[in-house]
This record gives structure tokens, C-alpha cells and sequence, in this order.
């Protein structure tokens, strides 16, 4: 009895330590002068969750949403998950892998543990999944801030809407002037692109369109 | 037939064949296979894959990669995965980037069926080949059966050269990284290669050894798993004999030498297995790994720093190890700094007076940074055109606000301060903060719930950080300047009923101060914008008489007071009953700015009472001045970045941006710190 009570803890030990393993962490990070701007897909099991605090990767935008989101894995993330798996099992275990060389447009990828900016095909594959996330489609909010700038009788106004599963929970409206906004430039159709400090969740990159 | 050729990105050529029919429409890219191996496999080294698309049945099929797919599975003892994951990418990079403007508009397509499609049959292959245990088909130092191209060459010398700080900023990169294993590259290109970055007058420090990390790397890849060598041992005595080949090549490789002699000695008289292989170049990997983050230099050399080195805050500038001045070790710290107005375009107006201010602030403390042994550190500001090539520092864009504001290390007040300045620069020669964060945090509002503010937090950020001393520039900014300046401390005796009076104390001596009388009937001062009634003709009698009265009570606590302070001998150090002794420091600069600091020392030098502060100076001695405005760790944080000599620093100041989750945040604080640590004040500092 007790062989067989041991034999069945070895197989839960292994089988958690087997599920703990699947999870394949992607991330992305970029300095910058104020935070280390991150972006990260979590491929668990049956989800997938991504997390960011900035919109960097999918260039300014007229809302941004920073945050934690989830969505359930279906076969097109399956598929990105079995890949990153496959590329996963040939990475050499090493306690921390940095890369000297050149990175795209100062992003650094990592896969895991590993960073993997340098091994081109990889960065490519991280770069398309990062991309492919920008589009929100598909996505829940777990716990994001939805930022845009909105004009009220003639005045701008950031918005920030804190969604927390897929609900809007509170909404705070601050004259773009007094919120911690830089502007950092124009767009090609000479639209201003703020860099704006959202409190607790990081820096969106946000374009002042019309609303 | 519609060809769209991408020359500038991956050099693919992708053709659309849109095949309409009453019934179906068809889509058809190609995409180049590529595989680099030195094993003569029915894998072909290159071709072009066609895939087919059914745009109304979403039917994908491709004769092409089902049969290199199909090859690749008959060589069963190698592994063809990076070969075809590659290709999967090229293809799919072709199916986005080529029809869609927007991510979005990628969703739910035909074409992101099809890549989805290719990534399945990736990842299918992949998990059949591993289950295998088959091996890469490329042995490093072998030729590689598929000849490296010029663009190729030359992009492989490019990734050597830019570790090196040599960058094309024309070349792509096209070849596969494993090519650096080449043996032709190792060979005859490398030792090339080496001697020209080594005669080369913009060498970078640390760049010959972030070449023997790439290497290391690359062989650590190349390297064997247990389960591989028992499925092929053939191939696995090769590998190891080839990766054991190319650590004698690197090592006789000069330059190249002292990284790898040990290790090449090690594995050729121990002759292990390649498990033995791997193990040694771990250890070796992990040694550079460990040096790679420090900034060590002789004199005459110079590196860029940027980047964590460790304290938790980005750096961004170049060093300089000069020659000794009076036979003490002496660095030059180069900041670039480009100053724009909030909201503004670029104007050499505003960036040259705040670079002019920035540089006077400086220049005041310029013979106050040194190191623990003397050493000397001084800090220009500059940019790219005065440096030399090769150790530049990265720009640092400094925003002007509009309205005053806390300032931070990207954006400063139009009227900042020169300590708060000289604050602010340092963050950029890599100092973390060390002062107790008060304004911004969680604020507990009235009905419990709880709201992220800049200023009056409830529960303050950042409450894992590590303080320093009060004379720390990086605590308290405006306290360190004091300290290394020249001046004089007074130390008075002061009526302990002083505050019964009225009149102004000096501006931040701490002496007495504005009074009103608690109960006196005028309710105290009225808030400023309060209206006051008007008082009737009773109310204007009884106050006469109460400040009539309180005239009269003043004037003999003075009379009192002053006989007991000139009853104190001078050069004394205890003040008498009835009295506080205050202690406090004036630099000659706070004495040549304010008239109130001039009459205060004046009076204090001849020991005269001051009847309207009621107090007496027993003492004025010159000011203890501290000999450097950095403490030692600080220095070395600045002066050997990212090195081991200053590790219990660098434990220390990880800690300053941490939120523990007793205060909303999702840190853990004081995890594996040193005990320095957790002594706070200057311990950490050393």
C-alpha cells in the first residue's frame, strides 16, 4: 500500500513538475531614459497571457492598453506554443545568457532564461508573435489602463480607463498639460505623439487624434 | 502573375500567383530553403519552397516542403529543425509583411492559415527530431558544404568587428550565425580580423573577450546532450573532437589567446568526453560572463558605459582613465546631454543655457570628487563630435518642463537648483536614489479604496530602498553640497522662551519664529484668503490691552534673557539653564547671497547677544568639510562600473525601486541582501 501510495506521489511530483515546465515565457525589453520598457507572452497550457508596460513594439497609437491580458490557447496559438516549445528544448541550459551584439532596433528578446537577440531567425519569431499581439482582437483585460487622449470643447484630455476583467472600473480624465506627458514628436500625418507615465502600469506612446 | 521583390529585407522574392476561376481562388508564395550542413545529406542546401493556397476552402498543401520535410526525416540522426524554422520564418515574414499594412488585418486571413499551417509542420518535425536525439548537421571548424557568399563574409565580419565597436551601418544580416563556426572563417578570416581590431585605435576594453563569448557560446551550442551521444556515438566523438579542434584554433589565435590557453591545455592532456567538453567551456563562459559587466581600465583607455551595471539605474556615458595626476589614478566621466523644452523642437538657445547652467553647477564640485585612495574623477559635459570615435556615450535627452515640477534624471524645472542638478547627473553616471520616497504611492481614500498619486501617498513606493546618510548626494542633494563646502559653524545659546515675541527668524537657522498667542482673544492668524470681521470698538479695546500686556511680558523675559546670555563665557561648548544650544553651518557662499547670514555671522564673531533672536553665539569655529562629495562605493560605481570590488553596493541599491506588496507594489524587499544593507546610513556606502 505504501509502495503504491509512494508511486502515485512520484507520478503527481512528476507530472506537476512536468506541467510546471510547459510554461514558455517570451519577452521583450528596451531601455529607456525612464523604465525598462517590457512586453511579455506567457504560453501556458491552455492560455496564453500577455503583459506590458509599454506600446513600444506596436509603435504610437491613438489608445493604448497596458496591462495584463489572457485569452484561451486556440489552434493558431497552439501552434506558436508548440514551436516555442520545439525551440526551447534545443537551447542549451546556461544560468543566464546575455548577447553582446547587435539588437533589433535596441529591443532584446528573450526565450525563457536565454536571450535570443542575436540568433536572427529567433528574434524573427519573437518579433512576429510581440507583433501579432498588437492587435487586441481576441484578448480579455485582466487588469489593464486603457489611455487615449480625447479633446473636450477645445481642450486635451488624457483618459485613462482601468479595465479589470474586461470591465471598465474607473475612469480618471486629466488635462493633457498636467498629466505626465512629453510630447516626443509627429506622426507622418502631423498628429502629436505624447510619451505619457501611466502610474502603475508604465509609458504609452500615445498619437493625439481626433476623437 | 504579381512578383514583389523585398531586396532590403530578406532577400526574398515573393510571387503571387492569384488564379481565378469560376469556383476557387488560389494563392501562391515561394520562399528560399536554406541549409547550411558539412554532412552530405539528401538534404538539399538550397531550393525554393512553393505553398499553395485555397482561398475558399483554406486548403494549404505544399509538394515542396512535404518533401524536404520528407528528407529530412530519412536522415534520421540529424536534426534539420534550425534549417527548417528558419525557412517557416522567411515564409511567414513573406505572407505578412507583403499583403497587410496592419497586424489586424493579418487575423483570420488565408495567409495567416498558411503560416499558421507552416509553423505546425515546423513544430511537427521538430518534435519527431527530438524525440530522436538527432543532432545539428554542422560540425564546428569543418567547411560547410554550402559556400559562405561575399555578402555573407561580410556580414560575418561585421559581427565580429561591431563587438569591437565597428559598426557598418550598410551591411545586413544574412548569414546564419553558426557560419562563424565555419572552418574556412576560423581558419583565415578570424586571425585577420583580430589583428586589425587589435591595431585599431578605437578599441573597445572588453571587446576580445566579448569575441571568446561569442565563441564559447557558439560551442556550447554546437555541444552534445547525454541522450544525443548514446542515440549517435559516432557522432558524438566527432563533435567533441571538432569542438576540442576549435578551442585550439581560437586559443592559437593571438589575441584570442589568453582566454582560451588554459582551457585548450585542460581538455587536450585530460582528453574528456564531451559532457568533460561542455563543463570546461561552461566554467569558462561563466568566468567571462561574471568579468563581462565590469568596466575595468588602464590608463589611456576609454569605454562606453551604459546600461544597468547593476545598481537597478541605467547609465550613460563614456570613461576615460587619464594619467595619473600627482601618482593617483584619474578619470575623465563624458555625459552627452542635448537639453529640449517640453513640447519643443530642438533649439540650440535653450540647450545652451541649460548646458551652460548644468556646467556651472558642476564646476563647483569638480575638485570635490574623489575617490577613497584620492583618486580624481571629473565630469564634462559633451557630445558625440569632441570624442573620440568608438566611446561616444549614448545621448541623453534632457526635457525642460514647462511649470516646476519634482525633477527626475529625463526631465528637470525650468528653475532647478544646482544641487538637484548635480542630483539628477549623477542618476546618469549610473547612482541609484537614497532617500525616503514621501509623495508618490498608493493614497487610501475615505471609503478604503485605493488610488495611485504623485504627491501625499498614504503609503509611500519604493519602501524597499536602502537610505544613505544625510550628506549623501544621493539623499539628500542639497546636505552634500553643504558638506564639501567651505564655511563657518556657529554654536549659540538661545532663550528657551524665544518664541514669545514677534519678529522673523533667519531663513533656515531654526531660531524662534513667527508667534501668535494661543488664547489671546485674536484666535491666532487668520488663514491667508480668510476674511477678518471687523472688530467693534469693545473687541479693539480689550486687544490693545492684551498686547499692551504682552509688550510688557516680552520685554522683561528679554531683560531676563539677555542677562543670563551675556553671563556665558565665549569658546564655551554648554549653554546655560534657560537655554537650547543650536549648532549650525553657514558656507561662504550662503553668507555672500544673503544679508541676514552676514548680519548673523558678523554679530556671531564679535559674541554680541541678539536681542531680537534673543540668543548669543558661544562658538564659530570653520566648518568641518568633507574631502569628496562621493563616498567611496559611489565613486566606484562610477569609476569601475559593474565591477565585483563593489558588490555590496550594487546589493544595496538594487533595493531602490522595489514596492513591497505591503504597500500595493509586487516586490519582495531585503531578499539575499547583505547585511551592509540592512545597517543603512553610510555602512553601504564604503
Amino acid at each position: 500500500m505504501v509502495k503504491i501510495i509512494l508511486f502515485l506521489a512520484m507520478i503527481c511530483a512528476t507530472q506537476s513538475f512536468a506541467l510546471a515546465d510547459e510554461k514558455i515565457v517570451l519577452r521583450a525589453e528596451k531601455s529607456s531614459a525612464k523604465i525598462a520598457l517590457q512586453r511579455s507572452l506567457v504560453y501556458d497550457k491552455d492560455k496564453v497571457i500577455l503583459g506590458l508596460n509599454s506600446n513600444e513594439l506596436c509603435g504610437p497609437e491613438t489608445e493604448v492598453s497596458l496591462g495584463l491580458f489572457e485569452r484561451k490557447q486556440d489552434a493558431i496559438q497552439k501552434n506558436h506554443y508548440d514551436l516555442l516549445k520545439q525551440i526551447s528544448n534545443r537551447m542549451k541550459p546556461r544560468t543566464s545568457k546575455s548577447v553582446d551584439g547587435v539588437t533589433v532596433n535596441g529591443t532584446r528578446y528573450f526565450l525563457g532564461n536565454n536571450e535570443i537577440s542575436d540568433r536572427e531567425s529567433l528574434a524573427g519569431t519573437a518579433q512576429r508573435l510581440f507583433s501579432e499581439s498588437c492587435a487586441k482582437h481576441g484578448w480579455i483585460a485582466k487588469r489593464v489602463m486603457l489611455v487615449d487622449i480625447v479633446q473636450l470643447k477645445g481642450q486635451a484630455f488624457l483618459r485613462q480607463r482601468q479595465l479589470i476583467d474586461d470591465k471598465q472600473v474607473s475612469i480618471a480624465i486629466t488635462p493633457l498639460a498636467r498629466a505626465n506627458c512629453d510630447d516626443v514628436g509627429k506622426t507622418a500625418n502631423q498628429n502629436s505623439v505624447f510619451d505619457c507615465t501611466i502610474d502603475n502600469y508604465g509609458l504609452a506612446r500615445l498619437i493625439a487624434g481626433k476623437n | 502573375m504579381i512578383c514583389l521583390s523585398k531586396p532590403s529585407k530578406i532577400l526574398i522574392l515573393v510571387c503571387w500567383l492569384a488564379v481565378f476561376n469560376a469556383h476557387a481562388a488560389e494563392i501562391e508564395i515561394s520562399a528560399p530553403w536554406q541549409c547550411d550542413q558539412t554532412y552530405e545529406t539528401v538534404v538539399p542546401l538550397s531550393s525554393t519552397i512553393k505553398i499553395k493556397i485555397d482561398t475558399d476552402s483554406g486548403k494549404i498543401s505544399s509538394a515542396d516542403l512535404d518533401n524536404i520535410l520528407s528528407q529530412a526525416n530519412q536522415e534520421v540522426r540529424l536534426d534539420f529543425f534550425d534549417c527548417v524554422q528558419a525557412f517557416a520564418e522567411k515564409a511567414t515574414d513573406a505572407l505578412m509583411s507583403s499583403t497587410y499594412a496592419r497586424v489586424s488585418e493579418f487575423e483570420n486571413s488565408a495567409e495567416q492559415k498558411a503560416a499558421s499551417y507552416i509553423e505546425k509542420m515546423t513544430a511537427e518535425y521538430g518534435a519527431k527530431s527530438f524525440r530522436r536525439a538527432a543532432v545539428s548537421p554542422f560540425e564546428p571548424g569543418e567547411a560547410s558544404r554550402l559556400a559562405s557568399t561575399e555578402d555573407e563574409k561580410q556580414w560575418l565580419e561585421h559581427e565580429i568587428s561591431f563587438l569591437c565597436g565597428q559598426t557598418n551601418p550598410g551591411i545586413k544580416r544574412r548569414a546564419p550565425r553558426t557560419k562563424l563556426l565555419d572552418g574556412r572563417f576560423i581558419s583565415e578570416n578570424l586571425p585577420k580580423l583580430i589583428t586589425q581590431i587589435k591595431t585599431s585605435k578605437s578599441m573597445q576594453p572588453g571587446c576580445l573577450r566579448s569575441i571568446a563569448t561569442t565563441y564559447l557560446d557558439l560551442l556550447l551550442d554546437a555541444g552534445l546532450a547525454p541522450n544525443q551521444c548514446d542515440s549517435n556515438p559516432e557522432i558524438c566523438r566527432k563533435r567533441n573532437q571538432s569542438i576540442q579542434k576549435v578551442v585550439s584554433s581560437l586559443a592559437a589565435i593571438d589575441g584570442l589567446t589568453p582566454f582560451f590557453s588554459k582551457t585548450d591545455a585542460a581538455i587536450s592532456s585530460c582528453q574528456p568526453d564531451i559532457q568533460g567538453t561542455n563543463q570546461a567551456l561552461g566554467d569558462l563562459l561563466a568566468s567571462l560572463e561574471t568579468l563581462k559587466a565590469c568596466v575595468a581600465l588602464k590608463p589611456d583607455e576609454s569605454a562606453a558605459v551604459y546600461g544597468d551595471r547593476g545598481s537597478g539605474v541605467s547609465s550613460r556615458y563614456s570613461l576615460s582613465r587619464l594619467q595619473p595626476v600627482n601618482g593617483k589614478p584619474t578619470y575623465r566621466a563624458t555625459l552627452n546631454v542635448k537639453f529640449v523644452r517640453e513640447g519643443a523642437e530642438f533649439d540650440e538657445g535653450i540647450h545652451q543655457y541649460y548646458a551652460e547652467k548644468a556646467n556651472r553647477c558642476l564646476s563647483s564640485v569638480q575638485d570635490k570628487l574623489r575617490g577613497p585612495g584620492g583618486e580624481v574623477l571629473s565630469i564634462q559635459l559633451s557630445d558625440d563630435a569632441t570624442l573620440r570615435e568608438g566611446v561616444a556615450p549614448q545621448k541623453n535627452v534632457i526635457r525642460i518642463a514647462k511649470d516646476e515640477m519634482r525633477d527626475n534624471s529625463g526631465k528637470w524645472s525650468p528653475n532647478s537648483d544646482c544641487p538637484t542638478i548635480t542630483h539628477e547627473l549623477f542618476h546618469l553616471l549610473g547612482l541609484t536614489d537614497e532617500y525616503e520616497e514621501r509623495s508618490s504611492g498608493v493614497h487610501i481614500e475615505a471609503d478604503g479604496s485605493i488610488k495611485w498619486v504623485e504627491k501625499d501617498a498614504t503609503l509611500p513606493k519604493y519602501d524597499c530602498r536602502i537610505f544613505g546618510p544625510k550628506d549623501s548626494l544621493m539623499a539628500s542633494q542639497w546636505d552634500a553640497i553643504k558638506s564639501v563646502l567651505p564655511g563657518k559653524t556657529i554654536t549659540t545659546c538661545q532663550c528657551t522662551n524665544a518664541t514669545i515675541g514677534m519678529g522673523m527668524g533667519f531663513p533656515s537657522g531654526g531660531y524662534g519664529g513667527v508667534v501668535g498667542v494661543a488664547g489671546s482673544g485674536m484666535g491666532g492668524m487668520a488663514p491667508v484668503g480668510a476674511v477678518v470681521p471687523a472688530l467693534t470698538e469693545e473687541q479693539k479695546k480689550k486687544f490693545e490691552e492684551q498686547m499692551a500686556e504682552l509688550t510688557k511680558r516680552m520685554e522683561e523675559e528679554k531683560g531676563k534673557c539677555l542677562k543670563l546670555l551675556e553671563s556665558i563665557p565665549v569658546n564655551t561648548d554648554r549653554c546655560p539653564s534657560g537655554t537650547t544650544k543650536t549648532v549650525q553651518d553657514i558656507t561662504f557662499s550662503d553668507w555672500e547671497s544673503n544679508k541676514l547670514y552676514r548680519d548673523q555671522m558678523e554679530k556671531a564673531e564679535k559674541h554680541e547677544a541678539d536681542p531680537m533672536l534673543m540668543a548669543r553665539s558661544i562658538r564659530v569655529a570653520p566648518k568641518a568639510m568633507r574631502e569628496s562629495l562621493l563616498y567611496p562605493a559611489q565613486f566606484r560605481a562610477i569609476t569601475e562600473p559593474g565591477c565585483s570590488s563593489n558588490r555590496v553596493y550594487y546589493s544595496c541599491a538594487k533595493e531602490a525601486y522595489k514596492t513591497s506588496r505591503a504597500v500595493y507594489g509586487s516586490d519582495r524587499c531585503n531578499k539575499g541582501l547583505s547585511k551592509e544593507c540592512s545597517r543603512g546610513g553610510a555602512a553601504w556606502l564604503k
